[in-house]
């Protein structure tokens, strides 16, 4: 069949990658929300904060299905006029390795269905899981099409290795909200105009 | 391009049909239609398609149409609806002379027709009839039609003649023919739909690749590919068509997109002309004709397209029974249309695009809910919730736009604004418009007034919501409140908004997104200050005042509007926090416990969040007093090193911290092991014990507003502090309090007063709690045990000031007895304790005496302090007695310790604080205790004075002295004692003796006087020196004539000296014969009394009875006075043989001696003491009828008060027994018995 997906997408330039990106804590309240522009703050809040229900959904959809809960991981689409939500759930302690390679985009018969970050089964060589269940949210502006899907799933993996480093730190107290400069500048590379 | 009519009229009815031509015998296909119409889709054939495209199974239909040739299709046509998949030639010819001249013609012409048109799809369908045939015999039986036939047309293609036999009977040679045929018929079908398509979609994607041609048309390809998914459509490939659909949607997006990115492409423009219909989309028809045109003709707009492309897709997933699908995908559709507007920059009123939106979602909505109960369907009801809260926000920003959500209504450009939107909604298609739920026709209801809008609004609002509830998306059901809110407030409705925007509150704070919170917390403010609530209000702007999210200058509005509460008067309670925070509490002192009457001071740590600095009226600390019986003394009061004591936040606002669980765990170990002892472990692990704590509900009980609304207590006590600044951070304010009961305090609560506005606290926890006590002033003299008289003695006075601190110049007034001298001087030190071991100075205090009277003044001596100070006293010994009984003396000489006599002196000291006199009892021990003896010797008699000293101390005796207290007396006693002092050690007996010379007259009194002092153990007291001040004051305040340190013991008793009467004198001698006294053998007693004064015995008695009954019988009997003697021996010595006793007659005259002699055995041998020889004074009935009575019970020696006759003792001394003590030797008797001598 016609695969749309090979048409000159990468012409279109002067956007941001991500126009918001939140950590989110188990228990449902920021750890981190950071956004372009800083203007629209409260904007982003409610977004992020409604996007919490359908990763609630999913969350709950995926426990009722799945059984093996290694592959619990999430991943959708939660779009609206302005912007492209996508959620990501982080289901056990970040890996020391890195996660594996994105999934290729699942293209249908000539309906590009913008797949989401797929599970990762993170396995621990000591045998200890914790499910923190933090969830990561990356808003994108939906006049940006340029995305490809493996170009979010980067993201959610360069974001996930920035919040294990930010869990290392022997300093910081989980819950806390997250104040690093080394956490900012990661989030700011990937707000930054591409 | 077939005709416009004619394939109207094909799209137009949904019962497509792949196209069958029939030629040949009209009438026999005729009678067979019915049948083969019903027949053909009976079964299902497996389709096998090219490129790899999975094979299906197929029922098929077929439009049976007679053959024209204008049906066939024209060179270069690509109509696919039209186009005929199969022709067939129907004929019954039997006989084949009939054959020859005209079917054979026919058919001929009739392939001569197709292949003319290059179509190859043919069939020859040959009827036979049995009864024709029977009727006709063959002539040429082998020679059969269908042979001929066969050889005539179909070269190598027999498959393409069929035999019919006999189809309108039932038999069953006649049902085999017909699924022969039937399948043989499908089979060709179907090739002839591979064939055909395949060859269409050649040609399209050919076409497709010329897209980069700049003549290539979208419109043009767009119907190419919509004719193949009608015919996958016709052929019930709904999948298929879907997928022709789906992929014309990707292209044109693709195209958008590049468009978009600076690539731009000639047709896409045609779609950028400006848009002036906004109708949504229209999805109750199967095809939307008009708009299906406009794109044909290629003046359709983006929107028109995407309506047309959206109807198509949703017919067929509808057939696909996907409703939910249609949902879904309309809400991409949606975002994208809007997207690509915006892309393309396409010019629309302001609001178009709303109002495209706004009936889209309704009319997808619509739609499904007219295909499926929505209710029942989950998976619908996600997409329907997005679907009802896109038209929503839609509906709102109509409403914005054209003024309809203020209450003053659209002004006359929103009204302009209004009017060109709805000439964008205007519509002839009559079906739309009789529809009632048309949702354009809805929208303009909607804009037409303000009430209408509201209307629509609200109701399409609550369904929104409700659907998210539904579905469990409370966060985004909270938001479209939140909108709500907004609208009720712009409505000015405040009291419709308040509930929402509480609901929102609720959910924000529990999940700690405190910039919603903050965000909401506005609104509601705005909202209770309309509302007029006044409570609710300020403890809104007592949040928003106290939030650090907000600008400073915003929040100082709120601190103003909630300290500017005060203009109306109006007292308001409002919890103390968020504003403000008590952090942490002192005590002063950190002991928290404090006495009566004294100061505490309370020190609070108290953290302002609010802008700008406020002046609290007054900080008030409310306290209670905890029963006395509480356990609350076992709290622990655990503050820091500082001693502050951390108090727990008791908001919950901080709500995001409240599933934390604590960063320290109290964790234990937990192991289980059988019931045996030995049995091994079962469980082993580690437990929370207050995991409960964590794991309790969190919903349950919490209310939206604050958790716990504090309450005023009880302001009977309290404790405050006025006018205190409160700057923004951290504050300490001081609360000095005096405390005026004791008891057990605990601070229950801090209340601020700003104006009328009240700040109260939650009550505090932990519970910090002070003690009062109170101790009402003390005096307590200490004295050693053993105060002793006649020594200087310290006396130590402790004096507790308690609660009441003493003045300058307050003082005791100490009422001495006259015996207590004092010796100290006018200043004495004083040492000064308190509780809390501060180091105070001594102090001096000054005495002032007056007779018994001291007065020791204190200068000002705070309270509950401990004031000691010594005084030197000497209390002067009593002037002593003779012991009542004898048995003391006795007692004395035989050394048992007894205590000595007791001075009691009472002292008795007034205090300034008490109107009653502390009555202090000071027990001084005399020293000595004092006995005397008169001894007698024939006629001489000595007084012997025991000076016993039963303290402790050792002293020193010198001057003893006896005289006899009256004057005039000639008799005088002569010392026989040493001129040196005599040292009494503890516990030993000191004696002096006086020889009396001359008689006395019975009783005398007489005075016995002893200096004593203190005799140290040690040389270096003796000089007495040492001691400086308190002898020194001995000599002031003593009697001049003595030495200073000595001191005088006086003893007073009544000397009494009888003179002795009687001599007794006792020998013991051997028997005749024998020089010595031999035990066994009887000696001889010889006693000799002899009377030895002058007088009458009678006047010699001391007591005046003798003397009484003494002149009666001196008068009768002047020749003798009878005595008793007895002989005793006590000690069993001697056996008295014989009569031991009887009476005597001594006469009266001196010199007198009456000899006795008496037989006595000595028991023992060796130095024997004689025998008792004891005198007693007969006496007989006659001399006792008189003097008895009362007057012999009269204190004196004497004691007889018998009326018979009777004995009387002698007074000691009246009986002089010369040979008392002496001894006789006796010897043992010459033992002739035999004596045992043992041998071991």
């Amino acid at each position: 069949m016609f695969n749309v997906a090979t048409g000159g997408r990468r012409r279109r330039a002067f956007c941001t990658m991500a126009v918001c990106v939140a950590v989110i804590t188990k228990e449902n309240y920021p750890l981190y929300i950071s956004n372009v522009p800083a203007a629209n703050e409260l904007k982003f809040h409610y977004t992020v904060h409604t996007s919490l229900d359908v990763v609630e959904e999913k969350l709950s959809a995926v426990g009722k299905t799945t059984s093996d809960l290694r592959e619990l991981y999430l991943g959708l689409l939660y779009p609206t006029e302005d912007y492209k939500v996508y959620p990501l759930m982080c289901e056990t302690h970040p890996p020391s390795t890195p996660p594996p390679p994105p999934i290729p985009i699942f293209v249908g018969d000539g309906m590009v269905f913008r797949s989401c970050p797929r599970a990762h089964a993170f396995e621990s060589r000591y045998g200890y899981v914790a499910n923190t269940k933090v969830k990561f949210v990356i808003v994108i502006d939906s006049s940006n099409t340029s995305f490809r899907d493996n170009e979010i799933r980067s993201m959610f993996r360069k974001l996930h290795t920035a919040y294990t480093d930010v869990m290392c730190n022997p300093f910081y107290t989980p819950g806390d909200p997250i104040q690093s400069k080394t956490f900012d500048d990661v989030i700011s590379s990937m707000m930054q105009v591409c | 391009m077939s005709t416009g009519a004619e394939e109207r009229q094909l799209v137009y009815t949904m019962e497509n049909k792949p196209i069958v031509t029939c030629a040949g015998d009209s009438s026999l296909f005729s009678s067979l239609q019915p049948t083969l119409v019903q027949q053909l889709p009976k079964e299902s054939v497996e389709w096998r398609r090219s490129y790899g495209r999975p094979p299906k199974m197929i029922n098929l239909e077929a439009n049976f149409i007679s053959f024209k040739e204008e049906l066939l299709p024209k060179e270069g046509s690509k109509a696919l609806l039209t186009f005929p998949f199969l022709h067939i030639f129907w004929t019954d010819c039997y006989d084949s002379e009939m054959y020859k001249t005209s079917t054979k013609e026919e058919i001929s012409r009739w392939q001569n027709a197709l292949r003319g048109r290059g179509s190859s799809d043919w069939l020859i369908v040959l009827v036979e009839v049995e009864s024709r045939r029977k009727s006709k015999p063959i002539v040429l039986p082998r020679m059969a039609i269908v042979d001929k036939i066969r050889n005539d047309f179909c070269n190598k293609q027999n498959d393409r003649v069929v035999v019919l036999n006999d189809p309108l009977r039932e038999s069953a040679r006649a049902q085999e023919s017909w699924q022969a045929f039937l399948s043989r018929l499908r089979l060709l079908l179907l090739a002839s739909f591979t064939r055909n398509l395949g060859h269409f979609e050649d040609d399209m994607r050919a076409l497709r690749e010329r897209r980069t041609n700049p003549n290539w048309s979208f419109a043009h390809y767009f119907m190419v590919q919509e004719e193949l998914a009608f015919v996958f459509e016709m052929l019930k490939q709904y999948e298929d068509a879907l997928v022709q659909y789906d992929e014309l949607d990707a292209l044109f997006t693709q195209y958008i997109v590049n468009h978009g990115a600076g690539d731009p492409t000639e047709w896409v423009s045609s779609f950028c002309h400006p848009v002036c219909h906004w109708t949504g989309l229209a999805l109750w028809r199967p095809i939307d004709m008009v708009r299906r045109e406009l794109v044909q003709n290629g003046c359709a707009s983006l929107l028109d397209l995407r309506s047309y492309l959206f109807s198509r897709q949703c017919t067929l997933l509808l057939f696909l029974q996907r409703p939910w699908e249609v949902a879904q995908r309309a809400l991409e559709l949606l975002h994208n249309s809007v997207q690509e507007l915006h892309l393309l920059e396409i010019p629309l009123p302001l609001g178009a695009v709303d109002c495209w939106v706004y009936i889209s979602c309704l009319e997808v909505l619509q739609r499904i809910e007219s295909f499926c109960d929505t209710n029942q369907n989950d998976m619908f009801a996600v997409y329907a919730a997005g679907l009802r809260a896109y038209a929503r926000e839609k509906l709102h920003g109509l409403g914005n736009l054209c003024g309809l959500m203020s209450c003053k209504g659209p002004t006359s450009e929103e009204l302009n604004r209004t009017v060109d939107l709805l000439a964008g909604l205007s519509n002839n298609d009559t079906e739309m418009v009789n529809n009632l739920n048309n949702p354009s026709k809805r929208l303009r209801e909607a804009l037409s007034s303000t009430e209408a809008f509201e209307k629509h609004y609200l109701e399409l609002s609550e369904v929104a919501m409700g659907t998210y509830k539904h579905i469990g998306r409370l966060r985004s059901a909270r938001l479209i409140g939140k909108e709500l809110a907004d609208f009720h407030m712009r409505k000015c409705e405040p009291r419709k908004a308040e509930g929402y925007l509480l609901d929102a509150l609720k959910t924000y704070r529990a999940e700690g997104w405190s910039l919603l919170v903050s965000h909401t917390r506005r609104q509601l403010a705005a909202c209770q200050s309309q509302l007029g609530n006044v409570q609710t209000y300020l403890d809104t702007c007592s949040l928003l005042a106290s939030d650090s999210s907000l600008e400073v200058s915003e929040r100082q509005e709120y601190c103003k509007q909630l300290l500017g509460s005060s203009s109306d008067g109006e007292p308001v309670s409002l919890a103390l926090e968020p504003a403000l925070h008590l952090d942490a509490i002192r005590f002063c002192p950190a002991s928290a416990r404090v006495a009566l009457h004294a100061t505490l001071g309370v020190q609070l740590q108290l953290t302002s969040r609010l802008p700008g600095p406020i002046t609290a009226d007054s900080i008030t600390l409310a306290l209670h007093l905890e029963p006395t019986n509480s356990k609350n003394e076992e709290l622990s009061m655990d503050g820091d090193p500082d001693g502050w004591l951390r108090l727990t936040e008791a908001s919950g606002d901080r709500a995001l911290g409240d599933r934390q669980l604590p960063i320290l765990l109290d964790f234990c170990e937990v192991h289980e092991r059988g019931a045996q002892p030995d049995s091994p472990l079962t469980t082993s692990g580690v437990t929370y014990r207050n995991a409960h704590l964590f794991l309790r509900r969190q919903d349950s009980s919490s209310s939206p507003g604050r958790t716990r609304e504090p309450v005023l207590e009880d302001t009977t006590r309290t404790s405050a502090v006025c006018n205190v600044l409160l700057r923004p951070g951290n504050n300490t304010v001081s609360l000095p309090t005096l405390v005026r009961e004791p008891g057990l305090f605990t601070l229950r609560q801090l209340c601020l007063q700003i104006g009328p506005l009240q700040l109260l606290s939650l009550r505090l926890q932990p519970v910090p709690q002070y003690t009062v006590y109170s101790q009402e002033p003390q005096l307590d003299v200490i004295s050693g045990d053993d105060l002793l008289a006649g020594v200087p003695q310290e006396l130590q006075v402790q004096l507790l000031t308690g609660h009441r601190a003493l003045q300058e110049g307050e003082g005791l007034h100490l009422s001495l007895p006259e015996s207590l001298l004092l010796l100290d001087s006018v200043k004495i030190p004083a040492h000064v304790e308190s509780d809390s071991n501060d180091d105070i100075p001594d102090i001096e205090l000054s005495l002032e005496l007056s007779p018994r009277l001291l007065r020791v003044r204190f200068p000002a001596i705070s309270g509950y302090r401990s004031v000691r100070f010594s005084l030197h006293v000497l209390c002067q010994p009593p002037t002593a007695t003779p012991p009542a009984d004898d048995l003391d003396y006795h007692s004395i000489q035989d050394g048992i310790e007894l205590k000595g006599l007791v001075v009691e002196h009472r002292v008795s000291i007034d205090s300034p604080w008490s109107i009653y006199s502390t009555l202090v009892t000071l027990a001084f021990h005399v020293p000595f205790r004092v006995q005397h003896t008169v001894l007698t010797a024939g006629h001489r008699k000595f007084v012997q004075v025991c000076v016993r000293n039963t303290c402790s101390l050792h002293f020193i005796l010198s001057r003893p002295s006896l005289g006899f207290s009256m004057e005039g007396e000639d008799t005088t006693l002569e010392s026989l004692n040493p001129a040196t002092t005599t040292c009494v050690c503890a516990g030993k007996n000191a004696w002096f003796l006086w020889e009396i010379n001359g008689q006395v007259p019975s009783p005398v009194p007489c005075c016995f006087t002893v200096a004593f002092q203190l005799g140290s153990t040690t040389e270096q007291k003796r000089p007495g020196t040492a001691k400086g001040g308190p002898n020194e004051q001995m000599s002031d305040d003593g009697e001049e004539e003595k030495p200073p340190r000595h001191c005088l013991f006086n003893y007073d008793f009544m000397l009494v000296q009888l003179a002795t009467l009687y001599s007794v004198q006792a020998a013991v001698m051997p028997p005749l014969g024998q020089e010595m006294c031999q035990m066994g053998l009887l000696c001889s007693l010889e006693v000799s009394i002899t009377r030895l004064c002058k007088d009458d015995p009678r006047q010699e008695g001391s007591g005046s009875p003798t003397s009484d009954c003494g002149e009666i019988p001196g008068g009768a009997t002047v020749q003798c006075s009878q005595l008793l003697y007895k002989v005793v021996d006590n000690s069993s010595n001697w056996a008295v043989c014989g009569r031991s006793s009887g009476l005597v007659a001594m006469p009266l005259t001196e010199r007198a001696t009456h000899k006795l002699h008496l037989e006595v055995l000595p028991l023992f041998a060796g130095y024997l003491p004689l025998p008792d020889v004891h005198l007693s004074k007969y006496l007989s009935e006659s001399e006792t009828d008189e003097p008895c009575g009362e007057s012999g019970r009269t204190p004196g020696v004497e004691s007889f008060s018998t009326t018979t006759p009777r004995l009387s003792q002698f007074d000691p001394g009246e009986v002089y027994n010369v040979s008392r003590a002496t001894q006789v030797l006796v010897l043992p008797s010459p033992d002739t018995s035999l004596v045992d001598i043992t041998v071991p």
